[in-house]
């Protein structure tokens, strides 16, 4: 019973800790430059950020579950193939169901980038590496945070570049006597992850200094 | 011919993919850390790249342009390139094994990325453009590549230096590097691209 209760305490403490640094501490994009390309493509508007945190974690939260499952069961050069063309299946689903149910326009502004999910770096650094070496569980536990961590970056840049280079927030408008179309442009989100990858950096080393002197 | 090399200048020179559009930032700022993984990793890309645009366009003819097509399109495009990773692993594990063992962390991540896939679909989605342009276009994507990792592993270098505020240090300065550097290429080339 005790060693019973050990287990599911260090478990807990494991995904509590694997949830905490891909979602913030070690965020996915802000600290480990995964998941960029999206971003300063896409992250033009704040329901492409929306659509697309959905699309990645629909893509990666199954990929990651199966490859904790059976990736090591695998040689690690079919690993690639076997979760690239299993995530473009899912992201075959995924236009489709954006094209017929929910906007035809939203679908044509995305065409290029929903099927680009598949091979997001997000997916064959975390499904294919982190993964494989860890249990289901801690699996899933990285993949909804790396999602989520994902979602909270591309959500902020897209919302930003939105009201900057539109004047709306999602499409509604904000009245604006400026507006600035460059926004929409990547250098604008390379700018803007690099100060939120400063201010990151600088908060988390705050927060290190505060726990040390505790 | 001249479409080969007005789309190849392009998209070497003056209107970098990186750059422009974002596909392959990820890899090129994972590439970039190591002076000595810049050639091979860059060569594997231009290999994957080069003959996935070269299968995929009599293909894409082939399915024609309906919604079925146009749905199925990406998925073909990214299992053209599964099976070209599987023809190059096996070449290389059997052919070259010594070569395989240095480079085998470097296949999947340079055949699998949002270049190779990106650069397919938009010759195929947007592009009136015919077999030599498109060649040129995927040529031209990786000898700019090539350069922009030049120039990146060159930033990084440089910006680890005690001058840097801290918060700045390692990647935020990168990405800000970078995005510097596309803006001056958008202030040299224009906001016009070829591949938007």
């Amino acid at each position: 019973m005790g060693q019973g209760n050990n287990r599911l305490s260090k478990t807990l403490n494991e995904m509590k800790d694997t949830f905490f640094d891909s979602f913030l501490a070690k965020n996915i994009v802000l600290v480990q430059a995964i998941g960029i390309s999206p971003i300063l493509a896409a992250g033009v508007t704040l329901k492409n950020g929306v659509v697309l945190t959905l699309c990645t974690a629909a893509v990666l939260i199954p990929a990651s579950l199966f490859m904790s499952l059976f990736g090591d069961k695998l040689p690690a050069w079919v690993r690639p193939p076997i979760y690239t063309v299993g995530a473009a299946a899912i992201m075959l689903g995924a236009a489709i169901f954006i094209d017929r149910v929910i906007s035809h326009e939203l679908y044509a502004s995305l065409y290029i980038f929903i099927p680009l999910t598949a091979v997001n770096s997000l997916v064959s650094y975390r499904a294919g590496g982190f993964s494989v070496s860890h249990e289901p569980v801690i699996a899933l536990t990285d993949a909804v945070a790396s999602s989520l961590g994902f979602g909270l970056v591309i959500c902020v840049v897209s919302g930003l570049r939105e009201i900057a280079a539109y004047g709306t927030l999602w499409e509604n408008p904000l009245n604006f006597s400026v507006v600035l179309s460059e926004a929409s442009l990547p250098y604008a989100a390379f700018l803007l992850l690099g100060f939120m990858a400063a201010f990151l950096q600088w908060l988390t080393s705050v927060i290190g200094q505060k726990l040390a002197k505790n | 011919m001249l479409r080969f090399f007005d789309y190849f200048l392009a998209a070497a020179l003056l209107q970098n993919v990186v750059l422009m559009t974002g596909f392959g930032s990820s890899v090129l700022i994972k590439s970039s850390k190591k002076r000595t993984n810049i050639l091979p990793f860059t060569t594997l890309l231009c290999i994957f790249t080069t003959l996935t645009v070269i299968i995929c366009y009599p293909l894409d003819n082939l399915i024609g342009t309906g919604v079925l097509a146009k749905w199925l399109r990406p998925l073909m495009i990214i299992a053209i390139t599964a099976l070209l990773y599987i023809v190059a692993v096996l070449i290389l594990y059997n052919k070259f094994p010594s070569l395989f063992n240095r480079i085998k962390r470097l296949v999947p991540v340079a055949a699998f990325n949002n270049l190779v896939i990106g650069i397919a679909i938009i010759i195929n989605h947007q592009f009136a453009v015919n077999l030599p342009g498109a060649i040129g276009l995927a040529l031209g994507t990786c000898a700019g590549f090539l350069m922009l990792s030049w120039l990146t592993t060159e930033g990084i270098e440089r910006l680890d230096n005690p001058d840097v505020p801290k918060a700045f240090r390692g990647l935020p300065s990168v990405l800000l590097y970078l995005g510097i550097l596309s803006l001056a290429l958008m202030g040299f080339s224009g906001s016009v691209s070829i591949l938007q």
